[in-house]
């Protein structure tokens, strides 16, 4: 008897980093440590359940920048690159240890869980990290979406013309690689604005998720709270996050990463080791982690750590498994007694979560399915696509303007550290919509300039360059790549405008920002 | 009696119904056929699209519009742009190439240069090393203070950019000669609100100098009394009168102001002007309306449900891509 209805949603987003002029980019190594640490083992995990025929349905929300690096073969050559720098430096780290048995053994596990991934990554997938997860769609144990072009913040842009140029592009993206409409839209930040949603509604996007009081506060008042999606005005369907599930899983101080056994994320040999030793590994002398870590976390607020127990961790995923599955599963025969219909739980999480920053994220995920599979009969996995199929009927209301940052709504992304970034920013979408009406016919060179500019614009809208001048990791960065995106856009534009296009500039603009080879200008207009 | 005029006169009408008809289909075939044939680069995939600029981008022909239209529009794109078209098609990115183009060539694209005279000393504002990551920093962002602008830091100098003494990529190219700088001024008389939360609004204004001496000049006499004045309008249903503006006084140097307007769900816009004596508002520019998200479940309960509508295409994802989960395969139903 179907008492729970549970939505796993992993969203995978990188910003587009390529950086063709660096050697040895500090940043494009976001890219590869996602790929090592959480997308392949990611992967692996699920073609390893398909393999031992245990049924599970997840979704999975690929963002099109991701998209477009996993498919971009310079990148893919470049971490192939990398990856097999790290490779010797696991070999040389199992010499160097050779004297202590407890960290050689964390060594020689450390190699053959990069040897696993480079054969994963050669033998198997063929260098192609897109195949693998249109297979398993086809299989049907995923569900992929979409999501907005540049992962635009959408609530914060002034035209309507912006937020349809994210939308259409992305769905766009979405079918080019994966060859059908993406049933799902993932709002960038869950960020809620209802400008959105004809565009949404017009792709043929059937549901979105909103964080929990995005549907809490939706008018008129829900009845079933989260437990069950809202209709908005544009009968799509729009589910809210059950914020026990997050909390449980996401949380830094409750969440199951937070285990003392588990192994630490930031204590790296990165950092530990002399910089001759590390060699190439390190992004052009600086220090950054490179994902070889020997402790655990031990204490959360302390500089002490011990050697990590793989053996204890992976005890301790079991359970951490087991405990999210007892309460899903009172959860539901709790509230489906309550409500008189099966709740639906969604939980999303970002995919790098999974492997990445949680290192035993992929192994609890893999036990979660395998006890969610034998030893409990009331919750089921589906995919919010399919929600019509158990209730069909659901209560209108219109959502509410939400984001799943910090405090709720859209400050991480408008504060004293970014706001200065939208003055720029609307200007630009008002020149475009403006230059757009202009040629609405443009043809050869200033057409592919055109298509550029707004290449430009969308990748000067992404939300990631205000989230890290807020989060203040690497804000130089997020400004450099800001403001280069709009002098781009401006100078193009001038040109576009004077009737004179450097060619040669606008090829190696195409060659850089290569992302989108088939968007359309024209969606400005 | 002659009936045998009307063959001819038949004759006539089908052979221009024919000619009409055929134009008419060959019309809209062509536009169909050119959209095909122009907008599939996705599925020749990346490098297909890398090729060339001609053949890679969806260019069609709208339905209708003939041969000769188009060709006149680009026989009136300018000659440049003409040359300029041909020679993409030809010059392929060679290190260096984009020095030969006739620019002036930087310092470090000179014979002699070294690599410690060769960063221009100006400056740089998005000149910033990739490669270094979390260390490199040019400045931090005016934080707090009245007057937050993308621009407003002092020039930087630059740290000493390793250049690669062989052969310089394009992409190396591009990096070390695009400096952009973004204007404080657009010179566009704009004022936007944005909502950040249930309670605060963000807005950022320019008033470009021609209004401003405009309305100066047709308010000469109490200008120099008058003080800068940012008013909030409440345009909210059921609003009283007396809590319909909200006046906040500004100062002439802000561009951008936080405020505090704790009305979840409520609409408003703004304006900015002069408050002249006799609380006379003269108003200079208008904002876009917002409506601030709410912070609590909303009061209105009516019930209204609808069933999803299941596009058509649906069913036929289903086929392509599998019947149902997989927990329904087998035993587990």
């Amino acid at each position: 008897m179907t008492k729970g209805l549970l939505c796993l949603i992993l969203h995978a987003h990188l910003p587009f980093v390529k950086h063709p002029e660096h050697d040895n980019s500090y940043e494009e190594r976001w890219l590869y440590s996602a790929v090592t640490e959480s997308y392949i083992p990611l992967l692996r995990v699920f073609n390893d359940l398909a393999e031992d025929d245990i049924p599970f349905r997840i979704t999975v929300s690929l963002s099109p920048p991701l998209l477009e690096m996993l498919s971009d073969g310079f990148l893919i050559g470049r971490y192939v690159k990398h990856l097999d720098t790290l490779l010797r430096l696991a070999e040389k780290e199992v010499g160097r240890t050779s004297s202590d048995p407890t960290l050689n053994s964390l060594a020689r596990r450390n190699l053959a869980e990069l040897q696993s991934i480079r054969w994963i990554l050669e033998d198997r997938f063929r260098f192609d990290l897109v195949k693998p997860w249109r297979d398993l769609e086809c299989a049907g144990y995923l569900e992929l979406i979409t999501s907005a072009a540049t992962h635009g913040y959408l609530p914060l842009m002034l035209r309507r013309e912006s937020v349809k140029a994210q939308v259409v592009t992305g769905s766009k993206v979405f079918r080019r690689h994966f060859g059908h409409e993406p049933l799902g839209f993932w709002l960038p930040e869950c960020a809620y604005t209802p400008v959105a949603e004809p565009f949404l509604k017009k792709e043929g996007i059937r549901y979105f998720v909103l964080e929990t009081h995005g549907v809490l506060h939706a008018s008129p008042r829900p009845k079933y709270g989260f437990y069950a999606p809202i209709v908005t005005p544009e009968r799509l369907l729009c589910f809210g996050r059950d914020p026990d599930c997050s909390k449980q899983v996401w949380s830094q101080d409750e969440g199951y990463p937070g285990d003392p056994w588990y192994r630490d994320f930031y204590r790296d040999i990165g950092y530990d080791l002399p910089q001759d030793y590390l060699g190439e590994a390190l992004p052009g002398g600086a220090r950054a982690p490179v994902g070889l870590k020997y402790w655990r976390i031990t204490e959360k607020r302390s500089a002490h750590k011990e050697i990590y127990r793989p053996e204890i961790a992976r005890e301790r995923a079991w359970e951490h498994a087991g405990n999210f599955m007892f309460w899903r599963t009172r959860e539901a025969q709790w509230w489906s007694s309550v409500l008189g219909r099966s709740p639906v739980m969604v939980a999303p999480y970002d995919a790098e979560l999974f492997g990445h920053w949680w290192y035993e994220g992929p192994m609890w995920l893999e036990f979660f399915i395998r006890r969610m599979y034998r030893e409990q009969r009331d919750v089921v996995m589906i995919s919010p696509s399919q929600y019509p199929e158990f209730y069909p009927i659901n209560q209108v209301a219109r959502p509410a303007e939400s984001s799943w940052g910090y405090k709720g709504y859209h400050e991480v992304w408008l504060e004293g550290s970014n706001d200065w970034i939208y003055r720029h920013l609307h200007h630009a979408e008002d020149r475009m919509i403006e230059v757009a009406r202009r040629w609405k016919n443009a043809r050869g060179l200033r057409f592919r300039a055109l298509c550029q500019a707004a290449r430009e614009l969308l990748l000067a809208q992404s939300s990631d360059w205000p989230f890290i001048m807020k989060t203040g990791t690497v804000p130089a960065y997020a400004r450099h790549r800001f403001i280069t995106h709009m002098g781009r856009f401006q100078r193009l534009l001038k040109e576009i405008e004077e009737g004179a296009v450097d060619p040669l500039f606008l090829k190696v603009l195409e060659e850089t920002d290569s992302l989108f080879p088939d968007v359309d200008y024209r969606v400005y207009a | 009696m002659y009936t045998w005029i009307w063959i001819p006169i038949a004759a006539g009408v089908f052979v221009i119904a024919l000619v009409v008809l055929r134009r008419l289909l060959r019309v809209r075939r062509s536009g169909v056929t050119r959209l095909v044939r122009g907008s599939s680069p996705g599925h020749v995939g990346r490098e297909g699209a890398r090729q060339g600029a001609r053949g890679a981008y969806p260019r069609w022909l709208p339905a209708g519009k003939t041969l000769r239209s188009v060709m006149k529009a680009k026989r009136a794109l300018p000659k440049e742009v003409e040359l300029a078209w041909e020679a993409s098609e030809i010059i392929d990115i060679q290190p260096g190439a984009y020095a030969r183009t006739g620019k002036e060539p930087a310092p470090w694209e000179k014979p002699g240069a070294s690599s410690e005279t060769s960063i221009p000393e100006q400056a740089m504002i998005s000149d910033v090393r990739v490669g270094a990551g979390a260390e490199g920093t040019s400045g931090a962002q005016a934080g707090a203070g009245g007057k937050r602008q993308g621009t407003s830091q002092p020039p930087s100098v630059p740290q000493a950019l390793p250049v690669p003494s062989g052969e310089l990529k394009p992409g190396d190219r591009l990096g070390r000669e695009e400096r952009y700088q973004l204007p404080s001024r657009y010179g566009v008389d704009r004022l936007v609100l944005l909502a950040r939360d249930p309670y605060w609004l963000y807005a950022y204004w320019e008033i470009t100098h021609q209004k401003y001496a405009e309305m100066r000049d047709r308010h000469l006499r109490e200008w120099d009394l008058s003080r800068p004045l940012l008013r909030l309008s409440d345009i909210t249903p059921g609003v009283p009168q007396e809590q319909r503006y909200l006046d906040i006084y500004i100062t002439d140097e802000a561009d951008n102001w936080y405020i505090h307007v704790g009305r979840p769900r409520h609409t408003l816009f703004a304006e900015i002007g002069r408050l002249l004596p006799h609380s006379v508002f003269v108003p200079l520019v208008r904002s876009n309306v917002v409506t601030l998200p709410p912070d609590s479940v909303s009061g209105e309960i009516s019930e209204e449900w609808a069933p999803v509508e299941w596009p058509g295409r649906y069913p036929r994802y289903r086929r392509e891509i599998g019947l149902s989960s997989p927990w329904f395969w087998g035993h587990r139903t």
